[in-house]
């Protein structure tokens, strides 16, 4: 009876690992589905949202500060919105997807992908025309990739009302994220020793070191960890 | 259960062993292409001194292969100018390096033109890469 039972033993324990694998490899899997799409300027708290937009003005240039970021958002949702918000992007879900894909690997494999609504469209048409000459190396991209890229970036691109286009004129095309005017009235309490002066950062562009959630655009202000300093509380 | 455990290792020995002849031969199928544009038979020794050559820019700095792959490509370089980290270039320890034409084209399309100012000629890649792939 005994080396039946062990037997059974075996084959249930070798199921379960089994499953228990698969399931594992499958999950790893559908991590690269995942969006990273994510669009700050979608609030929660449907009021809150509202609250913000009252403060508005048809420019959107003096807008209420209500703008803590909100991080947890619904995947699926969100691509809908973005591309609803864009408007001009007549890429389907699938295709948006699979540019946003494409913007991931090629351009994360050197930097941040900085997410495409913290600039606006005319910034990433010049930032994908001059890869040849990107902030000093060469980020040369064949005319295919370089174009599907740019497709998603510009149908996720910062849109007028945005709080990133703050104070820039219409006629500016800003190149840098860290030149902004709001950008820089976020961090303007940061000293320079935290970040410039810190060898483990040397540079605002390099987001993820205090933002852990850069790479899915989250922001806000309570997860702020500096190398060296620890936790940001303002 | 001590069989078992003698099966999975030899099983795994010689996956890896297969992984890593199979990332050779990636890297020898794209020096044999580069070897039908009509350059001379590739030599290791030139590649590597190429690796290591300095060229100036307009401004008078210097840049060469080494100065961000670091002069052992199997350690970690490092970008002289953006301080990335880059993983070792020596197909030994990290195969995954020339298994993937396409990559290989774009990265060897950028870095020529920023290091020598320039496109590198068939005869300088295959060089560089006959040198990485049996380093």
């Amino acid at each position: 009876m005994k080396p039946i039972l062990n037997k059974l033993r075996y084959a249930i324990g070798i199921l379960m690992l089994g499953g228990a694998l698969s399931l594992g490899l499958y999950g790893l899997g559908s991590l690269g589905n995942q969006s990273f799409a994510e669009d700050d300027d979608d609030h929660n708290n449907s009021s809150q949202y509202l609250k913000t937009e009252g403060g508005t003005d048809q420019n959107g240039i003096n807008r209420g500060d209500e703008d803590d970021y909100d991080d947890d958002h619904n995947s699926s949702s969100q691509y809908l919105k973005t591309e609803g918000r864009a408007g001009q992007n007549l890429l389907n879900q699938e295709e948006l997807s699979t540019n946003a894909i494409t913007y991931q690997t090629e351009c994360a494999s050197c930097h941040l992908a900085y997410p495409a609504h913290l600039l606006p469209k005319r910034s990433w048409q010049i930032i994908m025309a001059t890869l040849p000459d990107h902030y000093g190396d060469d980020a040369s991209l064949s005319p295919a990739v370089q174009g599907d890229i740019l497709a998603y970036l510009s149908g996720n691109s910062a849109v007028n009302n945005d709080r990133m286009l703050r104070r820039v004129a219409v006629d500016k095309t800003p190149l840098r994220i860290t030149e902004l005017p709001y950008f820089k009235g976020k961090h303007r309490e940061i000293p320079e020793r935290m970040v410039k002066d810190n060898p483990k950062i040397s540079s605002f562009s390099q987001c993820d070191s205090c933002h852990k959630g850069a790479a899915k655009g989250q922001f806000d202000e309570d997860n702020v960890v500096i190398p060296g300093f620890g936790r940001w509380d303002d | 259960m001590k069989a078992l455990i003698a099966i999975v290792l030899t099983l795994g020995l010689v996956v890896g062993a297969l992984a890593s002849t199979l990332a050779r031969a990636d890297a020898d199928a794209q020096i044999q292409a580069l070897s039908a544009q009509g350059a001379e038979p590739f030599n290791g020794a030139a590649g590597e001194s190429f690796w290591q050559r300095k060229f100036s820019t307009k401004n008078g700095e210097k840049r060469s292969c080494s100065g961000c792959h670091g002069i052992d490509p199997t350690q970690v370089g490092e970008h002289q100018k953006t301080a990335k980290s880059i993983k070792p270039m020596a197909v030994r320890v990290n195969p995954e390096r020339f298994s993937d034409s396409a990559k290989s084209d774009k990265w060897f399309g950028r870095n020529c033109r920023w290091t020598l100012g320039r496109e590198c000629t068939a005869q300088e890649k295959g060089d560089v890469m006959t040198w990485l792939n049996q380093y």
